[in-house]
């Protein structure tokens, strides 16, 4: 087959997995602020179209990561990186359908680690780099989000109680719509950065980018663009099922949860160049369960973390309360004064 | 194979510096609200401002 249809397969495979990505990432932003009625749904996902395709021309670091760090370059083809893509996106699809929340940028990192690992063998993969930007960042992005949020929570909740009840529902709806704008534009620049980051990835392995180059400014506009196109079009499985499925949530609690989680993958990106824990989608379903429990009432629903991929991590001692208090099991979406 | 363990705590204590500043200085503006104070009120929003606008500002120069 001729190389350069190769790599424009490549490039359309990868600008779709960017799509997928958008489906399932309207809900990092919005979920919280749908969930307590700071936004109508259809204007959340607009806002959040928007500001991921503005997010997309803030930073390309980590686009450099992703197309020059992972596996070697020089042991790769174009058709290795579209075996990888292929299976991201059948993830993707398959999550998306069923309601998970998982992360698309692990299922890139994964498919190409796998199809890398096949095609060239065991070396072609830089297993340091991947611990170090792939395996770290998936721990510590949640946890670190998670705790922030419970912590901001606590003092939201301390400090508020003097105000009047209707200014502060009505405030932190207001607050809401403002941070969840954050997580949408922290989220354009960190995820449509991954599918800037393979389409580089590909060109410089067929030869036509050298080694180490930035992503070309066509490529930084169609991969903001696809992004953007997907979380406007996806995204209402996932956004009922962080909103309303892992946890009650108030417009307090979703203002502290939004902005730890913009504040953590921000921050990572900033001081990236050191230590990129950048994962937006754990953070986003750890933040909001994690401001639940930072309430003297929480309201998470433990028994569907492992739907929202946060197995892996050992649910807090306050589940045992949680349980314990027998909360039942509706959604407790606030409407009134908190 | 090492763990940068000091960026991941800079990480950390950014993030939650940042989130404690923003989230008190919004409480504080919806107490100030509350009992129609408008000076500290916009005080403390556009502090809020100030600071979002100062991380982003790090980011993208």
């Amino acid at each position: 087959m001729d190389p350069a249809l190769v790599v424009i397969i490549v490039v359309v495979t990868a600008l779709i997995f960017d799509f997928t990505n958008g489906f399932h990432d309207t809900a990092n932003a919005m979920a919280t602020s749908i969930a307590t009625g700071a936004l109508k749904p259809r204007t959340a996902v607009a806002l959040s179209a928007g500001l991921n395709l503005v997010g997309a021309f803030l930073s390309v670091e980590v686009a450099k990561t992703i197309s020059g760090g992972i596996v070697d370059d020089a042991q790769i083809t174009p058709a290795v990186i579209f075996g990888g893509l292929v299976g991201a996106i059948m993830w993707n699809l398959v999550t998306w359908y069923v309601g998970l929340p998982s992360s698309s940028s692990h299922a890139l990192f994964g498919g190409l680690i796998g199809a890398a690992w096949v095609a060239s063998g065991v070396d072609s993969i830089h297993f340091a780099k991947v611990v170090d930007k792939v395996l770290v960042p998936a721990v510590v992005a949640p946890l670190v989000a998670g705790i922030v949020a419970a912590l901001a929570t606590i003092v939201v909740y301390r400090l508020k109680k003097s105000a009047d009840p209707q200014v502060s529902h009505t405030g932190f709806k207001v607050g809401q719509v403002a941070s969840a704008s954050l997580v949408s534009l922290a989220h354009g620049t960190n995820d449509a950065q991954k599918t800037m980051g393979i389409i580089t990835l590909a060109l410089i392995t067929s030869g036509s980018l050298a080694p180490g180059s930035a992503p070309p400014t066509w490529v930084i506009v169609s991969a903001g663009l696809a992004i953007a196109l997907g979380t406007y079009l996806g995204g209402w499985r996932i956004t009922h099922t962080l909103g309303r499925g892992l946890t009650t949530i108030e417009p307090a609690q979703g203002f502290a949860a939004q902005t730890s989680t913009a504040t953590a993958i921000l921050a990572s990106s900033h001081l990236g160049s050191r230590c990129p824990p950048r994962t937006s989608r754990p953070a986003a379903s750890w933040a909001p369960v994690s401001a639940a429990t930072g309430t003297a009432s929480s309201g998470a629903r433990w028994a569907r973390w492992p739907r929202a991929g946060c197995s892996r991590c050992p649910p807090p001692a306050s589940s045992a309360r949680s349980r314990a208090s027998g909360r039942p099991a509706g959604p407790r979406v606030s409407s009134g004064s908190p | 194979m090492t763990i940068k363990w000091q960026a991941l705590l800079e990480v950390f204590g950014a993030t939650l510096l940042v989130t404690l500043l923003v989230v008190t200085l919004f409480v504080f503006g919806i107490r100030a609200l509350s009992s129609d104070k408008k000076v500290p009120a916009v005080a403390s929003f556009a502090g809020c401002v100030a600071v979002v606008l100062y991380g982003l500002s790090l980011i993208v120069f």
